[in-house]
């Protein structure tokens, strides 16, 4: 008994294009070379003979199982058939091999395409291209053309259309339309199962569905017309895609139930089967069985421009401890990776042992991926507490803001603007100020141009350009969760002004345009003021003052001292008793979010020099010094440096 | 809606983890391998059940050798069967795991490349 084999190939008519069947036939003994009624040539040297190889390494598989064919030989028995075959296109052209043991059944052997036939020694040797080939092409199709509609506007042109199959969790949404807040999930042309959840910064929202209207165009028109419910949004699983309600703050994301095509699945075998089909195989030939042993739900992602069938195909499989195989009749089947359950008992002969492979001490398995993984910033803080509906929403307290103007009511020192305060919003307890969208509702008594601002996260400007009334106010807005809050801010002014004469016939002086300190060394904040004293021969120094760091940086807090002297009229300086004196609490200056929140310090130096001569003037002044010159910051004062003599 | 700090974690990474062990490979040391991989299942029972079968596959020390076998085995390819060859390890016939074929070789007979466990 020998073994008997018949090809079949159709290379084509190089003139028509049209394929011209050609049937070889080698091998047997006795059995004509004739089959299902056609006649085949004799001269097909040898069958097909097949190699395959997987990858593995230390820490498991690293390649695929796809097996290749040895090259076919045809020996022409004459010069006739010869020239028939010579002048046809083989490259590319369709094949099929049977072959058996003579007397027996055929089986089929190959099925598949030739790569190429070359003409040597009076041998036609046709190589048979690699059966893995249809697998080897890319997933995704064409990107987003950026032309409008479902191909996205012109910021979308080349972005890849994902494509994903079965539970998938987490997918990033991609701008698809700015003007209509529409975000992609994937290629439009390929229906989703379902879209279970939409998240804005982590924080999910409630989610309506949008039906297929009959086209895509127009089911891209339906979700455009949807109004989402305030801190939702509406789906359009069909189309892939969803629209929020307002612009994302943050990542937008869905978990998925992937592409529907000839039915949902949701399994690794069944995921696996639908790929080979959409790549041009069957359907896994024991896909029940494999469902069998793999029961559990299951999802793939495909967000790369290069992933080809088969690398989604093993990406599935391989990762649950299955093999897929293609076998040369291009049947795919899925088999466990397990040394359980041995299918077949061989003798064989040893002919070398090419690796040793060390063992594992801990396999780690992900599930559940996240496909879009968050940065710490790209959670909403709502989620760090419950963000439950029982939380009750509030604003923070601000308390007044107060500002010293000379007596022509300019702020002065003209250092305390700008001003910047935050204003929080809270659920809960919990701050919600970036999920929360600001307003100023208006600022009576405050005027100039564009004298008020605020920020994305509530933080409200004073413009160093503003003019502030006596009497002043801001009022501002917060809405969140369709419930709005206002807020107001109070602001005063205060005037500085001279107080009048002092007691026993002495008098009073002050300034209240006071130099600010920078350096660690004394210098003048207060012009030299001449008071004179009354009959008990004593000054009352007075300084009660604000100490003030523009908001700019450098932050920090920033220490100042303050100390009077006197003297008489043209004689030398005298500091008063006590010392310098430390600020009661410094200036600081904090920043957040790129803005610079200010809080004014405090100083008070009101020491009483006494055993003076009686009705004499006398100079006084007021000093002061930064604790350091590092970092650079002028530290300034607003209020009045006041001498009282008596 | 309600969210918690599992789902802010979860977002945070790759995925949700199970670590499954050798607790024989202890005796190893550092010659023992870790791995990671990013597998298909969205339960923890599947992620579970799924380390179990990786790290009995992966756990024990292997080796990879061939041999050659009577007649075309392709079909043997991604399958465990029973060999029997007259070297230590194979003697009383060894539960191998069949990675490669080569049918061209050598007429009439197919090299296999197998995966063993040593222990």
């Amino acid at each position: 008994v020998s073994e008997i084999w018949f090809m079949r190939a159709w290379p084509r008519n190089p003139a028509t294009g049209a394929e011209v069947a050609v049937r070889l036939a080698g091998g047997g003994s006795h059995t004509p070379y004739r089959l299902l009624g056609q006649d085949y040539w004799a001269g097909l040297a040898s069958p097909p003979r097949f190699s395959s190889r997987l990858g593995f390494d230390d820490r498991g598989w690293t390649g695929r199982n796809t097996p290749e064919s040895s090259a076919l030989a045809y020996a022409p028995a004459t010069a006739a058939r010869r020239d028939k075959l010579l002048p046809l296109v083989w490259k590319g052209a369709r094949v099929e091999i049977d072959a058996g043991e003579e007397g027996q059944p055929l089986t089929r052997e190959l099925t598949g395409d030739i790569a190429d036939a070359a003409w040597r020694d009076g041998v036609l040797a046709i190589t048979v291209a690699d059966l893995s080939r249809r697998y080897d092409r890319a997933i995704l199709a064409a990107p987003f053309a950026g032309s409008g509609g479902l191909e996205g506007f012109a910021g979308a042109a080349g972005r890849l259309k994902r494509r994903s199959w079965g539970r998938v969790r987490n997918v990033e949404g991609r701008l698809l339309d700015p003007a209509n807040n529409i975000y992609e999930f994937g290629d439009p042309a390929f229906a989703l199962q379902a879209i279970t959840a939409l998240r804005d910064k982590g924080r999910e929202g409630t989610i309506s569905t949008v039906a297929w209207a009959g086209s895509a165009a127009a089911t891209l028109a339906a979700l455009i017309a949807s109004t989402p419910a305030q801190g939702g949004g509406t789906v359009a699983p069909s189309i892939a895609c969803a629209k929020w309600w307002t612009q994302p703050a943050g990542p937008l994301t869905a978990d998925i139930e992937g592409e529907v095509g000839a039915g949902y699945v949701s399994t690794v075998a069944g995921i696996a089967s639908r790929l080979v089909v959409l790549a041009g195989g069957s359907a896994i030939a024991n896909l029940a069985t494999a469902d069998g042993w793999r029961p559990g739900l299951a999802g793939l992602h495909v967000d790369e421009a290069n992933e080809t069938w088969a690398a989604a195909i093993d990406r599935v499989t391989l990762r649950a401890s299955l093999l897929w195989t293609v076998d040369p009749a291009g049947s795919v089947t899925l088999s466990r990776i397990t040394f359980n359950d041995p299918v077949a008992s061989l003798q064989g002969i040893f002919i070398e042992r090419e690796a040793t492979l060390p063992p594992m001490a801990s396999r780690t398995l992900l599930y559940r991926l996240t496909h879009r993984q968050h940065g710490d910033g790209e959670i909403s803080a709502a989620l760090l507490a419950a963000d439950v509906a029982s939380a009750t929403p509030s604003i923070d307290v601000i308390a007044p803001l107060t500002f010293t103007a000379s007596i022509t009511g300019a702020i002065s020192p003209a250092e305390q603007l700008p001003k910047t305060v935050k204003v929080t919003r809270r659920l809960g307890g919990v701050d919600v100020s970036a999920s929360t969208t600001f307003s100023i509702l208006d600022h009576p008594g405050i005027t100039g141009t564009s004298p008020v601002s605020i920020g994305s996260l509530g933080e409200v400007t004073i413009a160093a350009t503003a003019s502030i009334a006596a009497s002043a106010s801001i009022r501002v807005r917060t809405v969140r969760d369709g419930l709005t809050l206002d807020t107001t801010i109070g602001i005063s002014r205060s005037t500085l002004q001279s107080s009048g004469g002092g007691g026993g016939g002495g008098t009073t002086v002050s300034d209240a345009t006071l130099a600010g300190v920078s350096a660690a060394t004394m210098s003048d904040i207060s012009d030299i003021l001449t008071v004179r004293t009354g009959s008990a021969g004593q000054i009352q120094f007075a300084a009660s003052l604000s100490t003030i760091a523009a908001a700019a940086s450098p932050a920090g807090n920033f220490d100042v001292y303050i100390r009077w002297r006197y003297r008489t009229v043209g004689g030398s300086w005298v500091e008063v008793p006590g010392g310098e004196v430390l600020n009661t609490f410094p200036a600081t200056v904090e920043s957040e979010a790129g803005f610079f929140y200010t809080t004014d310090g405090e100083i008070v130096s009101s020491p009483t020099v006494t055993g003076l001569s009686a009705s004499t003037d006398y100079e006084v002044q007021l000093r002061g010094r930064r604790d350091s010159a590092t970092p650079t910051k002028t530290i300034n004062f607003a209020g009045s440096a006041v001498a009282v003599g008596s | 809606m309600s969210v918690d700090a599992t789902t802010a974690d979860w977002l945070r990474s790759p995925g949700l983890r199970i670590t499954a062990t050798n607790a024989a490979a202890a005796a190893w040391g550092d010659l023992a391998v870790t791995s990671e991989v990013r597998t298909p299942f969205d339960a923890e029972a599947d992620a579970i059940a799924e380390g179990a079968r990786q790290i009995a596959f992966l756990g024990p020390p292997r080796v990879i050798e061939a041999l050659s076998v009577n007649g075309r085995q392709g079909a043997l390819r991604g399958k465990a069967i029973t060999i029997t060859a007259d070297i230590e390890g194979y003697r009383t016939g060894a539960v191998v795991f069949v990675i490669g074929t080569d049918e061209a070789s050598i007429p009439g007979r197919t090299i296999i490349r197998v995966i063993r466990r040593l222990a």
